[in-house]
């Protein structure tokens, strides 16, 4: 048995918490921990990393000791946390001791489905590939991909990073924003910039200096993040080192901390024109267009970089995406089924790994279930539902398009939104269901004109 | 052929800043001078539009300055402030970034420490003076980019600004700073940065202006093009001509030409490129516009509700004239940061074709449509305010009496539009002209208009006809002369005749008796009230003392009265003490009534509604009478009046609504005093036995209610145009049924509504809104 040190003592709370309040330790809190295992004063807590001590005694501090009191079931205390923890930890059995701690427990509980069934078979989307290849090449190159959800953005940053790894020695790191904690992470720029420091350098398997180079008090926190970035991760290597910014949507509702954390990027990105060690920074940012924002107008609008955007799979995209899941199936046979659910690729997978292994006709049932709320696209298709309840502006003119049989023109604004959703595409002569699926869904719910 | 395969590098970039080695990079003339300026040491600013090329025009000027020894070192604001940053950080912060950006050697925390007892901005001094300026031997210039994300701070930066302008001042003194020198980028107006003209170091610096980018500079474009097409520069040119040389929308376009367009026949490019721009950058703009740009403008716009109103306004100036003189006022500042527009010598003009047509006419209008409910949302109290305000003054002028001349002409104006009424079948006038005076031997007559044997025969013709009442308009203040009791018995004895007397109404006049011979139930008095203008629009019926007349009532009401008396109806008066004829009540007049201000309004005065003909009713010469040349038929049941209208007599010399003419010596404008009567015995008969109406006015307090109300309604049609000319437009509707409307009142109803102050609190109310929207809210910094 190891010795109980700090380290055991986190994991230990962290199960506690895990099995009351199903969440882990923050990151304020394990510091909190880790200064109280050392026995020092909240203001020295406070002083070290910079937090406002009264931030630290009177808020986060008892709020911990009570999470902690009603996850191992005693009074906890500053004073006697330390033996509370070593109790429990010497009564647990063995072999729950070795879940992983903080943030990458998250990450498996965040991988998305399209990536569980997926992650050895990339279907290729030429040129776009190459062409992400091809700008990170380029000295402070950055790519942004956006795409309604579900159209593959996470697998092609993963097979361009495959790409890249299999061809350079370069450094990489691929961050999700799914892995940071919605509440205390995304609400505050502090915070949130510290917490992605620590999993840049985690990542990069560098032992962590945030306190040598962190001064919040003296330069603020995004100066801090830079100098960090800048004399710490870029300076160790002269290797490029990509950094991927995936789910960067999530910081969508919260402007207070998406607007300054892009104004940085930003000017990662000017620093890159001229500064030999930021040259090495190569940025790709991902997000859904599902939410949109108005960025400040203070500052330059976030519109440097290539943008790339997802398109929808082509019939010989399908045919091989057929293919991969044992289907051989005729171009007539995918045509038609594209004519239910388009080139989509959750939509297509889906299908296909219902369809696999059952008969040849399943596929006349599957798409008579699937607008309904028995069929293989109930969950997905809720979602939407739920989602445009909110909005009846947008449920008013989708209820139009699903409902004409030409294209419609409508307010710029509403086509922009429920583009951004991906439920509908734009051609020049209005705007129509993106595809049969959708169309007879929403007819259904939204009801005839 | 010019056909060549690009190099890798070779590529358009739309958004972002070319790197200093882009082949793409257009060289302008703003590079020369921004280059030139900087190394000779003087300050430079660049505040412009947002995607003009700034940041790219910085990198590639500091690659040039270094070539010649220039250290230099770029702050990026955006990458320093934050919403919750306090002045010590952010101060810290640019210490730190010069400190990266210059490659000091500096322990910063212990600096910092060590200088704790200075406030922020003077640490930045003390660190610039001690620490780069030491530290660094070469010239240096110091680019600060993205200044306006400042204006995101939540302190001021005011001191910040005045530390860069006090290290010019310094070179005086100290000449290390000669050395340094400041450049400062981005989308803000000075005066928003800040306020203070003696502080601000804008107006010690070289301003550099950027334009879009000229044919002649293009080279570097053209090469992306070359397999395309034979004649990249007609592309090129067909490109700017769209863009403008806007530098985001040329790399955007080229990127686009170089990608989508197949090998384009000569003569064929611009038809190729317009094609280009529909499909890809104006057909469904919102969707398509990525990187973003349009949208930045748009929102850069429509942001600020308050002063989107005004923006919006004056884009509508420039798309509707083409072009309107540029201003260095806020708003105009303004509407150029958006990059909408751009001064071309004196004027600003929309910039490009690409802005017309996505920020056309429907896209203003619908936005105009927006925005201007919630720009006037709040100053609707305010025109409350300003109506009651207006109407107050008018009121008040009207209480002066100032406005009483135009109210009695617009009332005059109104009758003479009324169209004409038949005569009266009930009265007739028996005339004497001149003809009839002269006839009669002076011996009988005397100075009178009718003699006495005249006067005899006349009545006694006149009796055998049987006419209801005989009024005798003419001044018989003598004795019948002797020889003519006959006459005398007849004036005495007769049941309906009415003769005329004057009472007294001033201290030099005292009146007319009635003669001698008549009963005092026989007489009235022929008095009659002028207006300021000498104008009779008003008729007395009574008055409390007539002296010397034997009778109160007036000459009218007698004959009204004789000729009643065989419908059954008598004079009575109503418990107001108000006279009744029938169940017709004559409510009297006050002394500010309807237009009036201040007149006398004693005795029972009502407003005189004339009939509208021509001729009040029948008239026949005395000489016809008396020599039997008429039909009895004219007099039986009627009222006859006799009177005298020859000129000799003057008593044609009256005014009233009909006859004041401008030009008052006109003959046929006069109209004699038997007539006036005889329209006011046709007032009240038609009025008790016709229904006609009798004309009236609000009481005082209605006036002032009914003024008040027009100055709303005008308040509210100004509130509700937003432009000059609909205002205009429905002022002229509300005008011209507010004039309908008060004719038709007067015509049907006989009310005379106060139309001219109306349309003056109306119109005056309505104006002062563009005024209003002027006082603006001022920008929130």
């Amino acid at each position: 048995m190891p010795n109980f040190d700090f380290k055991e003592a986190v994991k230990v709370a962290n199960q506690a918490l895990q099995s009351t309040e199903n969440r882990h330790l923050s990151d304020v809190e394990i510091m909190i921990l880790e200064g109280a295992w050392n026995r020092l004063e909240y203001d020295q807590i406070a002083a070290q990393q910079q937090y406002a001590t009264s931030y630290i005694s009177q808020d986060v501090a008892p709020k911990l000791w009570k999470l902690l009191s009603e996850a191992l079931g005693e009074k906890v205390k500053k004073s006697n946390f330390r033996e509370a923890l070593k109790r429990r930890w010497e009564n647990q059995p063995l072999t729950s001791s070795h879940e992983p701690i903080s943030s990458t427990s998250i990450s498996n509980r965040a991988t998305l489905h399209l990536e569980s069934n997926q992650t050895e078979f990339y279907l290729d989307r030429p040129p776009i590939e190459s062409i992400c290849g091809d700008t990170l090449l380029q000295p402070g190159a950055l790519i942004r991909i956006k795409a309604p959800k579900l159209m593959g953005k996470t697998m092609l940053i993963n097979q361009v990073l495959r790409v890249i790894n299999q061809n350079y020695d370069w450094r990489s790191v691929n961050l999700s924003l799914e892995l940071a904690d919605r509440r205390t992470h995304l609400t505050d720029l502090d915070r949130f910039l510290r917490w992605f420091c620590l999993n840049l350098s985690r990542e990069l398997n560098l032992p962590n200096c945030i306190d040598d180079y962190w001064d919040e008090a003296g330069m603020g926190s995004k100066v801090s993040c830079t100098t960090y970035v800048e004399d710490y991760l870029l300076n160790q290597d002269d290797r490029p080192l990509i950094l991927c910014l995936d789910n960067v949507d999530l910081l969508f509702p919260h402007p207070e901390v998406y607007e300054d954390f892009f104004g940085l990027l930003r000017s990662w990105y000017e620093k890159a024109r001229s500064r030999a060690n930021w040259k090495k920074l190569r940025l790709v940012i991902s997000h859904s267009t599902d939410v949109y924002i108005r960025l400040n107008i203070n500052q330059s609008p976030f519109n440097v970089g290539l943008p790339i955007e997802l398109p929808e799979f082509t019939a010989e995209q399908v045919q091989k995406l057929a293919q991969h899941y044992s289907l051989d199936w005729s171009l007539p046979q995918v045509v038609n089924l594209m004519e239910w659910v388009g080139g989509h690729p959750y939509l297509l997978e889906q299908a296909f790994s219902y369809l696999k292994g059952r008969a040849a006709d399943a596929i006349g049932q599957l798409i008579q279930e699937a607008p309904s709320d028995v069929g293989i696209y109930s969950n997905h298709l809720r979602e939407y539902w739920s989602n445009l309840q909110q909005y009846t502006e947008l449920a008013d003119a989708l209820k139009q398009i699903v409902n004409a049989t030409e294209p419609l023109p409508l307010a710029p604004v509403l086509t922009h939104q429920l583009y951004s959703l991906g439920l509908i595409v734009v051609t020049s002569a209005g705007a129509a269901p993106r595809c049969q699926l959708y169309r007879q869904y929403f007819q259904s719910r939204l009801g005839a004109s | 052929m010019m056909c060549s395969e690009n190099s890798p590098n070779y590529k358009y970039q739309p958004g972002g800043s070319l790197p200093p080695d882009a082949p793409t990079y257009v060289t302008r003339q703003a590079d020369r001078e921004f280059y030139q300026a900087l190394l000779n040491g003087e300050y430079c600013y660049i505040l412009n539009a947002r995607q003009m090329g700034k940041s790219s025009l910085r990198i590639h000027t500091m690659e040039n300055l270094k070539s010649q020894g220039v250290t230099c070192a770029e702050i990026e604001l955006s990458g320093i402030g934050s919403q919750q940053i306090t002045p010590q950080q952010w101060y810290g912060g640019i210490i730190q970034e010069l400190i990266s950006g210059f490659r000091l050697s500096l322990d910063r925390r212990r600096w910092l420490q060590a200088h704790d007892d200075l406030s922020p901005v003077q640490r930045l001094s003390q660190f610039i003076e001690t620490i780069l300026l030491t530290q660094v031997q070469t010239s240096l210039v110091i680019f600060i980019d993205e200044i306006d994300s400042v204006l995101g701070l939540n302190f001021l930066c005011d001191d910040f600004f005045v530390l860069i302008r006090n290290c010019y001042e310094k070179r005086a003194t100290k000449p290390e700073y000669q050395r340094l020198t400041f450049a400062l980028l981005g989308a803000a107006t000075p005066s928003d940065l800040i306020q203070d003209p003696h502080a601000t170091p804008f107006n010690i610096g070289h301003a550099i202006e950027l334009r879009g980018f000229q044919l002649d500079e293009c080279y570097p474009l053209m090469k992306g093009l070359e397999r395309n097409c034979h004649n990249p520069l007609a592309i090129l040119k067909a490109i700017l001509d769209w863009t403008g040389g806007q530098p985001f929308l040329t790399q955007k376009l080229c990127w686009l030409a170089a990608v989508h367009l197949d090998f384009v026949p000569n003569g064929k490019e611009s038809d190729w490129i317009n094609h280009l721009v529909r499909t890809h950058l104006i057909e469904h703009w919102e969707s398509k516009d990525e990187p973003e740009h349009l949208r930045t403008i748009r929102d850069r716009i429509l942001r600020n509700s308050s002063r989107t109103a005004i923006l919006l306004e004056l884009y509508q100036q420039i798309i509707q004239r083409g072009q309107i003189p540029a201003r260095n006022t806020p708003e105009y500042l303004e509407l150029r940061l958006s990059g909408l527009v751009i001064k071309q010598q004196d004027g600003l003009v929309v910039f490009n074709r690409i802005y017309h047509m996505v920020f056309d006419r429907k896209w203003l209008n619908h936005h105009l449509d927006v925005v201007k409910p919630t720009a006037k949302s709040t100053p609707i109290w305010q025109l409350l305010v300003v109506s009651l305000l207006v109407a107050l003054a008018i009121n008040g002028l009207r209480s002066l009496g100032l406005l009483q001349q135009w109210e009695l002409q617009s009332f005059d104006q109104f009758m003479q539009l009324r169209p004409p009424e038949s005569p009266d079948p009930r009265l007739l006038l028996i005339t004497i002209d001149e003809q009839d005076v002269q006839s009669q031997p002076v011996s009988e007559r005397g100075v009178a208009s009718l003699s006495d044997p005249s006067l005899n025969r006349l009545l006694t013709k006149l009796e055998q006809a049987k006419p209801r009442a005989i009024g005798l308009d003419i001044y018989r203040d003598y004795a019948v002369r002797s020889g003519f009791t006959e006459l005398e018995k007849r004036l005495q004895q007769s049941a309906n005749l009415v003769a005329i007397c004057h009472y007294s109404d001033s201290q030099d006049n005292s009146g007319v008796p009635a003669p001698s011979a008549f009963k005092p139930s026989a007489q009235g008095f022929n008095n009659v009230l002028l207006d300021s203008d000498r104008v009779i629009r008003r008729q007395l019926l009574a008055v409390g003392n007539a002296v010397p007349c034997a009778n109160k009532f007036s000459f009218n009401l007698q004959l009204a009265k004789q000729y009643l008396k065989q419908e059954n109806i008598s004079i009575k008066y109503t418990p107001d003490g108000y006279i009744q004829l029938g169940t017709v009540v004559f409510k009297t007049i006050e002394s500010n009534s309807a237009a009036y201000h201040r007149i006398n309004a004693s005795g029972h005065q009502i407003l005189l509604n004339y009939r509208a003909s021509r001729q009040i009713s029948e008239k026949i010469s005395l000489q016809k009478i008396l020599d039997d040349d008429f039909d009895p038929d004219i007099i039986r049941d009627r009222v006859i009046l006799i009177g005298t209208i020859a000129q000799s007599f003057q008593d044609t010399h009256w005014q009233t609504p009909y006859n004041k003419a401008q030009d008052p010596n006109k003959q046929q404008t006069k109209i004699a005093g038997v007539e006036i009567q005889a329209h006011m015995v046709s007032q009240l008969l038609s009025a008790v036995l016709d229904r006609r109406p009798l004309i009236w006015s609000f009481s005082e307090p209605m006036e002032i209610l009914w003024i008040t109300a027009w100055a709303v309604v005008g308040g509210l049609v100004g509130y509700g145009s937003k432009q000059r000319s609909w205002w205009f437009a429905r002022s002229g509707v509300v005008v011209l049924s507010l004039y309908c409307g008060c004719f038709v009142m007067l015509l049907v109803q006989g009310a005379w509504l106060p139309f001219v102050p109306a349309i003056i609190t109306f119109m005056l109310s309505g104006s002062l809104r563009p005024i209003f929207s002027v006082t603006r809210v001022p920008a929130k910094k």
